[in-house]
């Protein structure tokens, strides 16, 4: 399990996130959701250690604040929201990256399987910094990926947490990588997404925190957390969550710029 | 975007290349070595002297001067100082994610320089006891006492709360090489000509004053930190994604820049206090490398060691050749050479330069 306790974050002499207070469970897929400049992202951020933060994350209930970079990299990978690379290394060495001594290491293999699994197949010798954006994305996935490959260890879930993995790929692609976070999470590995897309969000995962100006303003299942009320006074516009015909999908349909 | 003619056969093409270059790297330093040991102003062949230590003959002792206290040392100082440069050069571009940076990016340049100059300037005012057993090594103590100082101060600066800052750093450097130029400036002010022409040719470079006591105390600092240096070549590469993704991949970020800049200002400042400023090394070899054979610094760096010692030697070689019985400063002879070839290789190869 990950929780994250009274998480404060500072950015410069503004507190962004209020003591936000956070849990996720390993074989589900959760999604962090709110508006532009909610906190959403420095709170993944911060749970991953990238941010000064007040506060507590422990992983698989240990503090990872006293565990060594290796240590972690073995249990968790993160997708960040964009990525530069210095220098022109190809695909396959870039996603290889994941694969490090004593984690995935030596499985070679594992790189051609994972960009194969993102839609990248074949893609292993170009030069990374020639791909298109969202094919830069979906190899970052792979690297992710290989990082930690098996979902779940000898009953340690290993945890994917992903900064707006879907934000650059077109329909199929984010349906592409939102299928592999759902089946790593029904393998018995953890899923952290932060997210924009709500009816994405509806469709896969299996909680929701809905963050707006620093605070948690619900956690739970989409259904309990998905209402009128909450996303209409999160994103401050209205918004009409529906149900599909059978099997009953949420959707949510935006009617107005006005709350 | 580079050349779209069959990008994808390249970069598999590059790690072959960049493994079997460690091999033809090494051997195109022994060559250059052997020849640069049979070449110089006086008229020692080295195929006789080799010939005669293999027969067991007695060398003359003008032989055994030459070879011994005069080339040998001359060739081991160049293979340490060429190695040190191009290494430090592609651990930096590492570091800071740039091919353009160069060792002097942390200040070892000014700050060798500032200490060269005090010694020269200031030197003759030492108690004569403290200066005549110093003698000439007063100005390679005094360069690198001032390269390693300035890199220290310049890494205190940039970290705060345990993090180094490499934005910071390469700012501070600006302000802090500014204020050693400024230090320096006074002491040019108040030199002498003869202080003044010492000073011109220790900033232009130059192997002549290679002796086996420079080396006995500067090859340690050199080859032990290019050793530390091969071992950063993976975490350099994942410096590559960024300084949160190596972290994310279980490299401890920190600790690597602590040992890439302790190492650089060991090995560079160790260089630049006993050949004076030789340029270009530092950032033509890694580029000319990754062009080559790939980014990869787990392999990048040891080929730029025996590259790097290989253009060292050949410039100077050049440097004793070309005005013989006198010799060039090297430093003129590797920015002669090296600005040319790497403008060339730049426009050649524009695509991948502007990714």
């Amino acid at each position: 399990m990950l929780t994250a306790t009274d998480i404060r974050v500072m950015i410069g002499a503004r507190e962004v996130l209020h003591g936000i207070s956070f849990t996720a469970q390993p074989g589900s897929v959760t999604a962090i959701v709110g508006p532009n400049g909610s906190g959403k992202s420095t709170l993944l951020k911060a749970m991953t250690g990238d941010i000064p933060f007040d506060g507590t994350v422990t992983l698989n209930g240990e503090n990872t604040a006293t565990m060594k970079p290796w240590e972690l990299a073995a249990i968790r990978a993160v997708l960040p929201q964009a990525s530069r690379l210095a220098f022109p290394f190809s695909v396959g060495e870039v996603v290889g990256m994941g694969l490090r001594q004593g984690l995935s290491g030596g499985q070679t293999d594992l790189v051609e399987t994972a960009l194969a699994r993102v839609g990248l197949g074949g893609f292993a010798p170009r030069f990374y910094q020639e791909l298109s954006g969202g094919e830069q994305q979906r190899a970052q996935l792979a690297r992710v990926l290989v990082q930690v490959w098996t979902p779940c260890v000898d009953g340690t879930p290993r945890w994917l947490f992903l900064d707006e993995p879907v934000a650059s790929l077109d329909i199929a692609h984010q349906l592409t990588v939102m299928d592999i976070a759902r089946s790593y999470a029904r393998q018995g590995g953890g899923v952290i997404a932060v997210m924009h897309d709500l009816n994405l969000t509806a469709l896969y995962a299996d909680s929701v925190a809905v963050i707006e100006s620093g605070h948690l303003l619900a956690q739970g299942a989409p259904d309990a957390v998905l209402t009128n009320a909450v996303l209409s006074r999160a994103y401050g516009c209205q918004l009409q969550v529906n149900h599909a015909p059978p099997p009953h999908q949420i959707f949510v349909l935006p009617h107005g710029a006005r709350a | 975007m580079a050349d779209s003619a069959a990008p994808s056969a390249l970069p598999f093409a590059r790690a072959h290349r960049a493994r079997r270059a460690h091999l033809w790297l090494a051997l195109v330093l022994v060559v250059v070595s052997l020849i640069s040991l049979t070449i110089g102003a006086s008229n020692v062949s080295f195929p006789e002297v080799a010939q005669k230590l293999l027969t067991g003959t007695d060398l003359t002792r003008t032989e055994s001067v030459v070879l011994f206290d005069i080339r040998l040392p001359r060739l081991a100082m160049g293979i340490c100082v060429g190695a040190a440069l191009a290494v430090s050069g592609a651990v930096m571009q590492g570091l800071f994610r740039n091919p353009l940076a160069d060792p002097g990016i942390v200040g070892v340049g000014a700050g060798a320089s500032l200490g060269a100059i005090t010694a020269i300037v200031l030197g003759s005012a030492l108690p004569v006891a403290i200066a005549d057993r110093i003698g000439a090594g007063l100005i390679p103590i005094a360069a690198f006492l001032g390269a390693w100082a300035s890199v220290m101060l310049l890494y205190k600066v940039s970290t705060r709360r345990g993090q180094t800052s490499v934005a910071t750093m390469l700012l501070a450097g600006i302000a802090l090489g500014a204020l050693a130029a400024a230090a320096s400036g006074i002491l040019i002010y108040l030199a002498d000509d003869q202080q003044l022409r010492d000073l011109t040719f220790w900033s232009l470079g130059s192997l002549s004053g290679a002796s086996w006591i420079k080396l006995a105390w500067s090859a340690p600092l050199i080859v032990g930190g290019l050793i530390i240096a091969t071992y950063l070549g993976a975490g350099l590469n994942g410096l590559a994604l960024g300084e949160a993704t190596a972290a994310h991949i279980g490299f401890d970020v920190q600790r690597l820049k602590n040992i890439a800049i302790l190492t650089v200002a060991a090995a560079t400042g160790a260089a630049v206090a006993v050949s004076g400023g030789i340029g270009f090394i530092g950032i033509v070899v890694p580029h000319l490398l990754r062009l080559a054979t790939g980014p990869d610094h787990r392999m990048l760096l040891i080929n730029a060691g025996l590259l790097g010692a290989s253009l060292l030697i050949c410039a100077d070689i050049i440097a004793r050749v070309v005005v013989a019985p006198a010799e060039l400063p090297i430093g003129i002879v590797t920015a002669i050479l090296g600005a040319p070839v790497f403008l060339w290789i730049l426009l050649r190869s524009r695509g991948v330069v502007d990714m």
